[in-house]
């Protein structure tokens, strides 16, 4: 069980190009809009989209939060459907402000995913008949992060996450019928770094935050196993090679508050046409991210307590990073959300939900709808001051 | 009021969402450990565009040299099943099979003074097995044996096997077999013998007086067929229980008495069958035993027929090619042989076929088995309908990856189809190979990666 219990973050035989399904990066308050985020800079919250973001944590606070999701996916080819559930650890996101001027955040989160098992058959080569093929997908990339963002002056901070990246991509094919498995494994693993730089500043009694992220591409490093086993024993392997590399990252957002009520908009643009993907039918391509969202309180006594709830709504589009045969894979969605606060350990439960679309029927493909619980759990601990009045 | 009726509602709502989420909680945590809830084997979403890593090619161009192996001997005793008679066709030639037994010794009580001789039969009962024309009258003679039936040191008998005996029939039957019923008996009379055994029955005759001097008194009989007669041989149960020599008599008491005196059959193993062929006239003519003969020279024919000897050999001569590419792996391989087509109309095909290996001395060593050392049995397909698909298919995987196994094929490391070790030594069951058309196949299946 290499590549441990958060490598099936995601479900889907789209899953099984490169390195996987690509997480969304967006935690939190974010997922309830849209994964909208880089122009935000919550005190609340953990905001690892935008490094710089770390400066707006609240001075008094640590934050730690858990995020777990529970995914229903229903296929849709032009002849079938097929459904199916799975759920995971999303992310363990650790903040605080180490001084005036500097803080920190770090943190476990799936960079990609692969999750699947597709039952095919396959042509017995020289002959018209043909056999039962099991191929499957398992592993992805994680990462763990180191953040610091840095106040330069009173409306502009600089933060840097830097990424250590390792996990595994695995295939594997099988076929009962002629005893036979092969199981290729590339563990993969690299460095990485992602900047940010947010600069907010005010126009009357409202808020703007501009924020702006760059990732640079990377060639992963790789090593690979391959087994193949048929009943007369088993032969590893250990020259093959698979190339995987991540892209060139930009992004943009804009936030808005006014109040208790915040909007925001993102823009980002990941360079998977620098990819090369090793599967013939599938090419990179440039991916654009753009989504929105909104964040309101709720009316009433409540409002402006620590008993005051947010609701949350949200849009997003994500190009496909890649085309196959032609066919980009794109996301659309749509989100709703609450942050609920709590008495108790857990001081604030984010329930998010996602609609979202990935795909399209066609001849050869498929449309993957899906409903996704998203729970965010933050926790906030005084840890640098004695509670003085709540 | 407004801001009140807001606050309740809140409260339940607050209430219900800790519940929800203890209980979206422990879902995840399922979740977590439980990834995924599709159950597998049904899931074939996206097979279109999988860029499969591993592929099966089936490739049979492999030659394949069949020949027939006449072998030197074939065990035949001690197997229950008595053979008589003699057949005759273009195919093989003739078959001639004669069945031997001795009988076992039992205290004898004196019949009395006043007892006399009525007649005397051998009692023998069908086994169902019976080859060729069973609807004509064949015509079988019993003798008695001159030697006694002794074993070899391995402690069997063969179908070459000899036992002189007396030239002089103590019974003959000319009759029309039913072979396929079972309580119908074949009896045949021996009258003189069984008097003259009677006589020294009353006698209390010294002869009878042990195990040993009687077997040397009656050392056996073989029951030989009339060649010129009927053309089948047919199948006898060769048991205790079922060669019986039985002796009629009566005596005076009130009114006439009638009572009978049962010999059985004696020692299991002295019990065999000679069976001798002689292939004048066929493609085999002039096969020596212990050698083989091409199906080159036999019409693309290989033979194979139990207790005659007859058993087809496949070498591969071109196996060793297998080793030019080193990114695979063997699977599975077959061996498909077919009979000839229209040749299983008198001799019905065998349903059970089983493969040996053997060698350059066509010595038939192992019997090959499965992974649980099973016994390897041909799966048989019977084309019933066009005739055209009747086919054994052996998995040889084993076999064939044992010998590449130190990547060196050994051509004379060869193949024997046949019969069962049983069904070798005890029937006359008989396949003609097709070796041309299609010629026997060796298939394999490559995983090349």
């Amino acid at each position: 069980m290499t590549g441990s219990a958060y490598s099936q973050v995601t479900s889907s035989p789209y899953s099984m190009f490169g390195l996987g399904t690509p997480e969304e990066q967006s935690s939190g308050f974010s997922k309830g809009m849209g994964g909208t985020g880089i122009g935000f800079m919550s005190d609340q919250y953990i905001n690892m989209q935008n490094p710089a973001s770390y400066s707006g944590l609240d001075s008094l606070l640590s934050i730690f939060e858990v995020g777990v999701f529970g995914k229903y996916t229903r296929f849709s080819t032009i002849k079938e459907n097929q459904s199916l559930v799975n759920g995971n650890l999303k992310y363990i996101l650790m903040g605080f402000r180490i001084s005036k001027r500097l803080s920190t955040s770090f943190g476990f989160t799936p960079y990609s995913s692969i999750g699947y098992n597709i039952n095919s058959t396959s042509v017995l080569g020289g002959s018209v008949q043909s056999f039962d093929k099991e191929y499957s997908g398992e592993g992805g990339v994680n990462q763990v992060y180191l953040g610091g963002s840095l106040k330069i002056f009173k409306n502009l901070s600089a933060g840097v996450n830097a990424y250590y990246l390792f996990g595994n991509v695995t295939h594997s094919e099988a076929s009962s019928a002629l005893a036979y498995s092969l199981k290729d494994i590339t563990y993969v693993s690299n460095i990485t770094f992602r900047y940010g730089l947010n600069y907010h500043f005010d126009v009357k009694s409202s808020n703007f935050c501009i924020g702006l992220i760059y990732s640079n591409g990377k060639a992963l490093n790789t090593s690979n196993v391959t087994t193949v086993t048929t009943n007369t024993g088993t032969t590893e392997l250990k020259n093959r090679t698979h190339n995987y590399s991540i892209p060139q990252d930009f992004g943009a957002g804009l936030s808005f508050r006014k109040g208790y009520f915040h909007a925001g908009v993102d823009f980002e643009r990941s360079i998977w046409k620098d990819i090369k993907f090793e599967n013939p039918l599938i090419q990179g391509r440039t991916s654009n991210r753009i989504s929105l969202g909104v964040e309101f309180p709720s009316l009433g006594l409540n409002k402006g307590t620590s008993r005051m709830m947010f609701y949350r709504f949200g849009a997003e589009y994500k190009g496909s990073p890649y085309i196959i045969q032609g066919t980009p894979v794109n996301y659309y969605g749509v989100t709703m959300g609450a942050g609920i606060p709590l008495k108790g350990v857990v001081s604030v439960v984010n329930v998010s939900l996602e609609l979202g679309q990935n795909g399209i029927r066609t001849k050869d493909l498929f449309r993957e709808n899906f409903v996704t619980l998203h729970l965010d759990f933050a926790l906030r601990a005084l840890w640098f001051q004695k509670q003085k009045y709540m | 009021m407004k801001s009140k009726g807001e606050g309740k509602w809140l409260r339940k709502f607050l209430s219900f969402t800790k519940s929800f989420i203890v209980l979206s909680v422990i879902l995840g945590s399922e979740a977590l450990t439980n990834l995924s809830c599709t159950k597998s084997g049904e899931f074939t979403v996206g097979k279109d565009f999988i860029d499969a890593e591993t592929n099966v090619a089936i490739v049979d161009t492999f030659k394949t040299d069949v020949s027939t192996i006449f072998l030197d001997s074939v065990r035949s005793s001690q197997t229950g099943l008595g053979y008589v008679g003699f057949y005759r066709d273009t195919v093989l030639g003739s078959i001639n099979c004669e069945s031997y037994f001795d009988l076992k010794y039992s205290e004898f009580t004196a019949p009395g003074d006043r007892a006399s001789f009525d007649s005397a039969s051998f009692i023998f009962t069908y086994s169902k097995a019976s080859y060729g024309d069973t609807t004509s009258a064949i015509s079988i003679e019993i003798h008695q044996l001159s030697s006694m039936i002794a074993v070899y040191t391995d402690g069997y008998l063969y179908n070459t096997s000899q036992i002189s005996y007396s030239p002089v029939a103590v019974g003959r039957k000319t009759f029309y077999p039913n072979p396929n019923s079972a309580d119908t008996l074949l009896k045949i009379p021996v009258n003189g013998f069984g008097e003259e055994l009677f006589t020294l029955i009353k006698n209390g005759d010294e002869r009878l007086s042990s195990a040993e001097l009687f077997n040397d008194y009656i050392k056996g009989f073989v029951l030989i067929p009339d060649s010129t007669q009927g053309n089948s041989v047919i199948g006898l149960k060769a048991d205790n229980n079922h060669v019986l020599l039985k002796i009629y008599y009566h005596f005076e008491d009130v009114g006439p008495v009638e009572k009978e005196i049962t010999i059985n059959m004696g020692d299991a193993a002295h019990q065999f069958n000679r069976v001798r062929s002689d292939f004048s006239g066929t493609p085999l003519d002039g096969i020596k035993t212990s050698h083989r003969v091409s199906s080159v020279n036999t019409y693309n024919r290989a033979y194979m027929q139990g207790l005659v000897g007859l058993v087809p050999k496949i070498q591969f001569p071109t196996l060793q090619n297998l080793f030019l590419s080193s990114q695979w792996k063997i699977l599975r391989s077959e061996l498909i042989a077919a009979p000839v087509a229209n040749s299983f109309d008198v001799f019905k095909l065998p349903t059970k076929m089983y493969i040996y290996d053997t060698n350059k001395s066509n010595v038939i060593l192992n019997i090959l088995t499965d992974s649980k050392n099973v016994p390897l049995v041909a799966t048989f397909n019977y084309d019933n309908l066009y005739n055209e698909d009747t086919r054994y298919t052996y998995d040889i995987s084993n076999f064939i990856n044992a010998e590449i196994s130190d990547m060196f094929f050994d051509y004379n490391h060869a193949l024997a189809i046949g019969l069962s070790e049983s069904g070798l030594k005890s029937s006359l069951d008989r396949l003609i190979v097709e070796c041309k058309n299609p010629p026997v196949k060796l298939r394999v299946f490559y995983l090349s990666y």
